[in-house]
């Protein structure tokens, strides 16, 4: 029944490669259209959670890459280590060890997973189906179109600069969790091989991706 | 005044009244309080011999009444999804329905979750903080903080730092995701489904709401088609189906009375050329049924559409008095002496209700209200022709019923050829045939299914709805029956409803959503390792800045609140967003076990078999067991009306001879199941209970052939031209679309043919015996 909660757990990473994989097409983007040609994308990311009551916020760091073919990998370094994967054709995952993979057994991931891989594969239908956007300045705002979505998800701000973007997701009760994606570049393809060398000792994550 | 006339003046009396009475509740209650109740629930058995489980089943079966899905599927899932959306937008502007949003009931959920948070844990969770050290679990919480996964967690830093109770939801919520299309394959490419629930405001069995959800739908459906013209609806749902028979039962009310009626008149006209001897007949069928109305809606509330459907099969019988009456009262020597014509009408009433009072004990509400809906409507027209009658046939009306007099000469002539000993050999054949059949093993059948045909297409519909969306197998349940909580949770704990293997989805009983008031004491003695005075909860807060008083009132909330959540204030928070599986009534707890499709059942089947209070729910098993009884008592019920019957006719005649009167229903009963076992594919319930009605209406022709010997022809063309209608009304109920009226129509076709045929065969024989007697009495000296 709570499904519908859970979903938006996904929303933050999905929002996350979107605007990575748009920080990578040519030009500024204030629509949807300008979705990525690319198909293999790899960066880094920073990301500070602040909650309400704490003085200070929650920073970490790590790496992304996505592959149009496979999925995505999003690796949290420090100050944990963490490698969530979502597949295209296989449930999400989850390695904390670089070891064991946790297959995050939830109908609610399963269609993150897809509903993130159709964003990051420029699906703009999805988008435009989703949220309503508009700009302000440099800032582009995507506000939820749907009741269910703006009940954990206020809004999304997005601003982009060349080869890094910013992404603040405004949350409920009071949370806000502000992600710096840079450092991205494309690959002209990519397998487990390429992806254990962008995301050097994820390699068990990037065989589960790829296998 | 002579005591007749004054018993006719007292009969007017009642009419009067009574027509008075139907006039105040017409003009009292108006179109709109008419009640037409066309429930196809009240059709069927009620499964459970405990009044607790049923009213529990009852109560979940309403609940389950109320919802619907519509399932909006294309070719395009983009499509598909939009519709669906667009669909659920123009829902919610719906007075009849409400769409089911999966986060409705969210926040009373939540509330109530993170106010009992301390008593809640998974499995897993407390086998973590029995064995994980200290800093393990602070590392746990760490990694969840700082974690992506948990951007949008479900409870605040300062509820639930661990995450613990969030898991504890996510366990327990399941379900699949609603706004997201499924995918399946179809012909070269796929299909994309979205189902979409609803529920209704008002009661689904209800007409009204029927037609008022018909009409909303369509215009949504219309509406949306004309955005997306490539997609299509599925539609799932009780509502569907009862609005299905209801359009059926009405088409046939519609059908039936009219061609019914119109036939009767034509028949009518046909024999007499002349509206007058109309008047007698139509005022009978009209205060009867009138009369029927108001006392069945007075009694119960409303009348149900079935009811009304018999209603107008019952044309055929109340018009016997009328016609009846009219033919002898127009002879001057039963003119002269009027009191065997209304012995005869009272006696005919008496078996005839005799006859009907047998279906209310049939244990089926449709049928009970069928038999006062009968009994009244006789008794009204009874009354109307005995009070009315003899102003309304004061003149010898011209009858140019030269076709029955024709028919009636043929049968006569046959008749002659049946000698009386041919005709009780002929008796005792037929009824030697049924015991052999019986013994041969009549081909019954108890299929619960017969109640209604639904329209194949709904069913199909439903068919791949629940391949889609339903995880649970219909109809399939277990019930565990207790005085308390713990009663119940034992009995979960018995059954082992959590060690299904790793590959089955477990059943969903309580203990999915909520442990046990002793498990949630154990866990919250678990978590005072978290939130107990400096636990690790204070350490993990510690660490992240957060000062003293903060990190006290954790402590504090902690040793505040030890109450364990009850599963009744848990159902009640989720509302709609869970299936009804708790019931508290009269003292007692009912808790519903669903089980998954697919799940080996055995188990539990062997579980329930060896405790009382674990009841295994196989609706359709258990209503044909109840049907299969109900039609066994009502065959017993058969034999025994038969007999009561006939201790009726002995006690009137006093002669072991007028038992042949009996023969003849007995025969027609008897010949009619022997023919529908040849015709029918099966012999049902509601063939049998239609028997009843070829008792009652073979005694009525009978009866007149014995009670008026002084004009016997008078008294065949009578009951020939009632039996003509009679066939005429129950022929056209054969030809009803709704299984148990056809079943009850072909029943009496058969029957009263046969009673006809009977009932002229005996008249031959009475008056052969009357004649013989007659000369034997000549013979005798003075």
């Amino acid at each position: 029944m709570l499904t519908g909660c859970l979903r938006l757990r996904g929303i933050t990473l999905s929002c996350l490669a979107w605007i990575a994989a748009a920080s990578t097409a040519s030009g500024p983007t204030d629509t949807f259209d300008a979705l990525p040609n690319g198909c293999h994308l790899s960066g880094k990311f920073r990301q500070s959670k602040s909650i309400a009551g704490l003085h200070q916020p929650l920073i970490s760091e790590g790496e992304f890459l996505y592959s149009c073919n496979a999925g995505l990998i999003w690796h949290t370094r420090a100050p944990i280590m963490e490698s969530l994967i979502y597949g295209l054709e296989k449930p999400p995952a989850k390695l904390t060890d670089g070891v064991a993979i946790e297959v995050l057994d939830n109908r609610v991931h399963r269609q993150l997973g897809r509903l993130l891989n159709s964003l990051i594969g420029g699906d703009d239908g999805y988008l435009h189906k989703t949220f309503d956007a508009r700009k302000r300045d440099k800032l582009l705002v995507l506000a939820p179109k749907k009741k269910r979505m703006q009940k954990f998800i206020s809004a999304i701000d997005l601003t982009r600069q060349a080869q890094e973007a910013h992404i603040t997701l405004h949350q409920a009760g009071r949370q806000q969790t502000a992600i710096h994606i840079f450092a991205t570049a494309e690959h002209p393809s990519l397998n487990a091989r390429d992806c254990s060398r962008v995301l050097s000792d994820q390699a068990r994550a990037c065989e589960h991706l790829f296998r | 005044m002579t005591k007749h006339t004054l018993l006719i003046r007292s009969y007017q009396c009642v009419v009067a009244l009574l027509g008075l009475l139907i006039l105040l509740f017409f003009l009292s209650h108006g179109k709109d309080a008419i009640h037409i109740d066309s429930s196809l629930k009240r059709l069927a058995p009620e499964i459970a011999n405990d009044t607790g489980v049923q009213q529990a089943i009852d109560m979940a079966s309403s609940a389950v009444e109320k919802r619907f899905t519509l399932v909006v599927a294309s070719r395009s899932r983009e499509d598909t999804e939009d519709a669906a959306y667009a669909l659920e937008r123009l829902a919610a502007a719906s007075e009849t329905f409400e769409f089911i949003d999966p986060l409705a009931g969210t926040d009373n959920y939540l509330a109530l979750i993170a106010q009992h948070r301390f008593q809640l844990l998974t499995p897993e969770r407390s086998e973590q903080l029995a064995t994980a050290s200290d800093a393990e679990l602070l590392a746990l919480a760490k990694r969840r903080l700082y974690s992506l996964d948990s951007s949008a967690p479900l409870f605040s830093l300062w509820q639930d730092p661990f995450g613990f109770v969030g898991d504890f939801v996510v366990a327990g919520g399941g379900g699949k995701p609603l706004d997201q299309a499924i995918e399946r394959p179809h012909g070269d490419g796929a299909m994309y489904y979205l189902p979409l629930m609803f529920r209704l405001r008002h009661d689904a069995l209800d007409m009204d709401t029927q037609r008022a959800l018909a009409g909303e739908i369509e215009h949504i459906k219309t509406t949306v088609v004309s955005t997306y013209p490539d997609v299509r609806f599925l539609h799932s749902g009780v509502i569907f189906f009862a609005r299905d028979a209801a359009v059926k039962s009405k088409r046939d009310i519609s059908v039936i009375s009219t061609v019914s009626s119109l036939g009767i008149v034509s028949l009518l006209l046909l024999v007499f050329r002349a509206l007058g001897p109309l008047l007698l007949p139509l005022a009978s069928i009209a205060f009867g049924i009138a009369l029927a109305f108001v006392g069945s809606h007075t009694l119960f509330g409303s009348v149900h559409i079935l009811t009304i459907v018999f209603g107008a099969g019952l044309i055929g019988v109340v018009i016997d008095y009328a016609l009846h009456f009219f033919y002898h009262q127009g002879d001057p020597r039963t003119r002269s002496n009027p009191r065997h014509l209304y012995r005869a009408l009272t006696f005919s009433l008496l078996t005839s209700v005799i006859g009907y009072s047998a279906l209310a004990f049939s244990g089926l509400e449709s049928l009970q209200r069928v038999a006062i809906f009968s009994v009244i409507g006789l008794g009204g027209a009874w009354l109307i022709v005995a009070a009315v009658g003899p102003m309304a046939v004061s003149a010898n009306f011209a009858r140019r019923d030269r076709l029955l007099k024709f028919l009636l000469a043929q049968i006569s002539r046959a008749s002659h050829i049946v000698r009386p000993q041919a005709f009780f050999a002929c008796a005792i054949l037929i009824l030697f045939g049924c015991a052999g059949f019986f013994i041969a093993g009549f081909n019954f059948s108890d299929d619960p299914s017969v109640f209604f045909q639904p329209d194949a297409e709904l069913v199909a519909e439903e068919k791949t709805v629940s391949r889609l969306i339903a995880d649970f197998e219909p109809g399939n349940y277990l019930i565990l029956r207790g005085k308390t909580v713990a009663d119940i949770y034992r009995l979960s704990d018995r059954l082992a409803l959590d060690e299904a293997p790793a590959t089955a989805t477990p059943p969903l009983g309580i203990q999915r959503l909520l442990p046990s008031p002793a498990k949630q004491r154990y866990y919250y003695r678990q978590n005072s390792r978290l939130y107990g005075e400096q636990g690790l909860a204070s350490q993990l807060l510690q660490t992240m800045g957060v000062d003293d008083a903060k990190r006290d009132a954790i402590a504090r909330a902690y040793a505040a609140q030890r109450e364990a959540l009850l599963p009744v204030a848990l159902m009640q928070a989720l509302g709609n967003n869970a299936p009804p599986l708790w019931a508290e009534l009269d003292g007692g707890i009912y808790s519903f076990v669903l089980i998954p499709k697919g799940f080996a059942i055995d188990k539990l089947v062997d579980a329930a078999a060896q405790h009382e209070d674990i009841l295994y729910i196989n609706t359709a098993a258990m209503a044909t067991a109840t049907i299969a009884d109900q039609r066994r008592s009502a065959l017993a019920m058969v034999l025994t009306a038969l007999l009561l019957v006939a201790g009726l006719v002995l006690l009137r005649y006093r002669r072991v001879r007028y038992l042949n009167l009996v023969l003849v229903p007995t025969c027609a009963i008897a010949l009619t199941l022997m023919i529908l076992q040849m015709l029918a594919p099966a012999i049902t319930l509601f063939h049998i209970m239609a028997l009843f009605l070829v008792l009652g209406l073979g005694m009525d022709y009978v009866i007149f052939v014995a009670e008026i010997p002084e004009n016997r022809h008078c008294t065949l063309q009578a009951v020939m031209l009632s039996a003509f209608t009679s066939l005429l009304s129950f022929g056209l109920l054969a030809s009803s679309s709704l299984p148990v009226v056809q079943a009850f129509g072909l029943t009496v076709l058969i029957g009263n043919a046969i009673n006809l045929l009977g009932a002229c065969i005996l008249a031959h024989h009475f008056t052969a015996i009357n004649v013989a007697t007659a000369k034997h009495k000549q013979r005798q000296p003075a």
